[in-house]
């Protein structure tokens, strides 16, 4: 995930990805798909993965591209090598980060020309709020439009109207409204009441050696003002009802959203990397935003006790990742029989717009490993299970389509 | 070509300009030189206070004398696990007196200094901490300062607070794990193995590879002809998580 709380880019941020559904939705714009390009711990790495970038990008056509980070510092090199590697492929830039004080470009090169800033704050501090920085829709409007006039000065600009747009790829999200979360006797979806079986997490905390304690709790609107330990994400619950994640039909539980915190036994260590965003809940949750509840959500909190020196560890912030779509995989099987409730369709296609420009969004996202990694390819929409680490690919950069997106293939841990 | 437009507008990002030039020579063979080793990476004694993770301007003082295990890391930047393992891969303090021993530098001053650069403010740094500290060494008779950053902005913090101790007349280098950061930031020297942020001093508990890299980088100090010189360094390490 991100660097600090209030720009790190959650789970449920890839899945509501305001860049991917602009892009998508603009007539003008073939959008081809997305680079996903991991930030790596060695220089080397860091040019490796970004020169790989620009050779994707140049054999995806591109002709231009949305380059966003929710890091700085040493993820600063990653995006201002990858701008360089488009920049020197002919495929013109505009670059999405924060930048405020703090996140002053720490280099940069001749191709760094244009960078929307998504910092909010007026200090240009990172805030220990979650998603008090966060990418927003209105970000990407305005990246869009800047790629638009850059792409028509440099002449990589041109649009067919006439020409009939061809779709590919057909996501379907079923919306399913949950009203109320509570504890029963068994797990169970139905007329807008989402049941969660009493100690759920009791036959699932043994698997992970690193958490000591997990506890399922339920959050009310309003119930924010109570305490609650530094954020390790935010999750939509979620299920693939048929198809591969980016195809097929998708079944979400709208107005519940999963949040996962945890905290390290005896040393009260708060996991974080560039600050920890533990306190009242209503004072370190900037809610409404792409990445974080509606403030009138239903939450499913799920917060982890690590074994002391466990929540400074890659396999420790793993495993409470892994603890929780366990829980939610439990919620997932009653999903694929919901019978007595309505539901909204939201339909997304991956579609060629032919004679207009190409554009790739390449989403530069952690692959430090430790406290900062991501990780892709769950076997569930937003979900960790099944995913691959980035680390572990040492962050060779790969294509996803829009819809894979949206249909939560990045798994952000922490 | 008038190139303003339009007197006082400033652009939107930031952009770091390369800072003035700032070099001072060695002019004494490195076995009768004074060697401090200062860091970015957020090293201090256990009975110390932490760092603050998002950002903190405050420095510690570890006397030379300090046993290694006395030290510890509070950085968030960066994985913590190496120097864990061994504090010498980002504060190579075990090393400097081997270098001693063995007569390759001529001493170690009574104390040094380490701060934690992640995120840390700009102006704080050049105008505070930075002059502070390379005083503080220079009153000690210091001749060579070595520096290790950590993360991103640590590389930028080490280099303001090398540039200061540089301008304060001793002759310093940043090992850098991410040389363009150092580069573009002014270090006055800047030597650069091939290692990830979090080791910038080499591989924990590997004694020939984070005494080579010294050893290296103390040599271009006295070798490196001019100013932001930059030297690769032939040492690789992958850190295995």
């Amino acid at each position: 995930m991100g660097l600090g709380p209030s720009i790190k880019m959650t789970t449920l941020h890839h899945y509501h990805c305001p860049i991917t559904k602009q892009l998508l939705k603009d007539k003008e714009l073939d959008f081809s798909g997305i680079i996903v390009n991991g930030v790596s711990e060695s220089f080397d790495d860091k040019v490796f993965t970004a020169q790989r970038t620009g050779d994707i990008a140049g054999c995806m056509r591109a002709d231009g591209a949305i380059v966003a980070i929710d890091g700085w510092g040493n993820h600063h090199i990653d995006f201002v090598n990858v701008i360089e590697q488009l920049g020197m492929k002919g495929i013109p830039s505009i670059g999405m980060s924060y930048i405020g004080q703090q996140g002053r470009l720490v280099c940069t090169n001749n191709y760094v020309e244009t960078i929307v800033d998504f910092n909010k704050n007026a200090s240009g501090y990172e805030s220990c709020i979650v998603g008090d920085n966060n990418l927003s829709a209105y970000d990407a409007i305005k990246a869009v439009a800047l790629l638009k006039s850059k792409m028509k000065k440099m002449g990589n600009f041109r649009k067919d109207l006439a020409a009939e747009e061809k779709r590919v790829m057909r996501l379907i999200r079923k919306n399913y409204a949950i009203e109320e979360i509570r504890f029963g006797e068994k797990t169970d979806i139905s007329h807008g009441i989402l049941t969660i079986r009493g100690g759920i997490e009791e036959g699932f905390v043994g698997l992970e050696p690193s958490v000591k304690e997990m506890h399922v709790r339920l959050i009310k609107p309003n119930e924010h003002h109570q305490f609650i330990n530094s954020n390790l994400d935010f999750m939509p619950i979620a299920y693939k009802q048929s198809g591969n994640l980016g195809a097929g039909e998708t079944r979400l539980l709208a107005g519940a959203t999963v949040m996962l915190t945890g905290v390290e036994d005896v040393s009260g260590f708060q996991p974080s990397n560039i600050g920890s965003s533990e306190g009242y809940m209503d004072h370190c949750i900037r809610f409404n935003q792409s990445g974080t509840p509606a403030e009138d959500d239903s939450i499913l909190h799920m917060d982890f006790l690590f074994e002391n020196g466990e929540g400074r560890t890659a396999t420790g912030i793993q495993a409470a990742h892994r603890l929780a779509d366990h829980v939610l995989n439990e919620i997932r099987k009653q999903m694929h029989n919901i019978e007595d409730m309505p539901y909204a369709t939201d339909e997304f296609y991956d579609v060629i717009r032919p004679n207009c420009s190409r554009v790739v969004l390449v989403k530069i996202v952690s692959g430090l490993g430790n406290m900062y990694d991501t990780a892709v390819f769950p076997n569930q929409p937003g979900g960790y299970i099944g995913a691959r680490n980035l680390i572990d690919m040492r962050n060779t950069p790969f294509v996803i389509t829009p819809n894979q997106c949206l249909d939560g293939v990045i798994h952000s841990l922490i | 070509m008038k190139l303003t437009t339009l007197e006082g507008m400033q652009s939107e990002i930031f952009v770091p300009v390369t800072p003035k030039p700032v070099f001072t020579e060695l002019k004494k063979p490195i076995n009768e030189c004074k060697v401090a080793f200062i860091t970015a990476g957020g090293i201090h004694k256990k009975s110390q206070t932490p760092f603050n993770t998002s950002g903190d301007f405050s420095y510690r003082t570890i006397e030379f004398d300090t046993p290694s295990s006395e030290l510890m890391v509070t950085h968030g930047g960066f994985d913590n696990s190496d120097i864990n393992k061994d504090v010498n891969a980002m504060f190579p303090i075990d090393r400097l007196h081997e270098l001693l021993k063995e007569g390759f530098i001529g001493s170690l001053p009574k104390e040094t200094y380490t701060f934690m650069g992640g995120g840390g403010n700009v102006e704080k740094f050049s105008n505070e901490t930075g002059p502070e500290i390379a005083k503080k060494l220079a009153a000690q008779g210091v001749d060579i300062v070595l520096c290790t950053g950590g993360c991103g902005t640590c590389h930028r913090s080490a280099t303001i607070i090398t540039r200061c101790c540089e301008a304060e007349g001793m002759s310093c280098v940043v090992i850098a794990a991410l040389p363009p950061i150092a580069r573009q930031q002014g270090a006055p020297r800047i030597t650069a193995p091939h290692v990830p942020i979090g080791s910038n001093a080499g591989e924990p508990n590997n004694i020939p590879m984070q005494t080579a890299i010294l050893k290296e980088s103390l040599e271009w100090i006295r070798d490196c002809p001019s100013y932001n010189g930059l030297k690769i360094l032939p040492y690789e390490y992958r850190h295995n998580v």
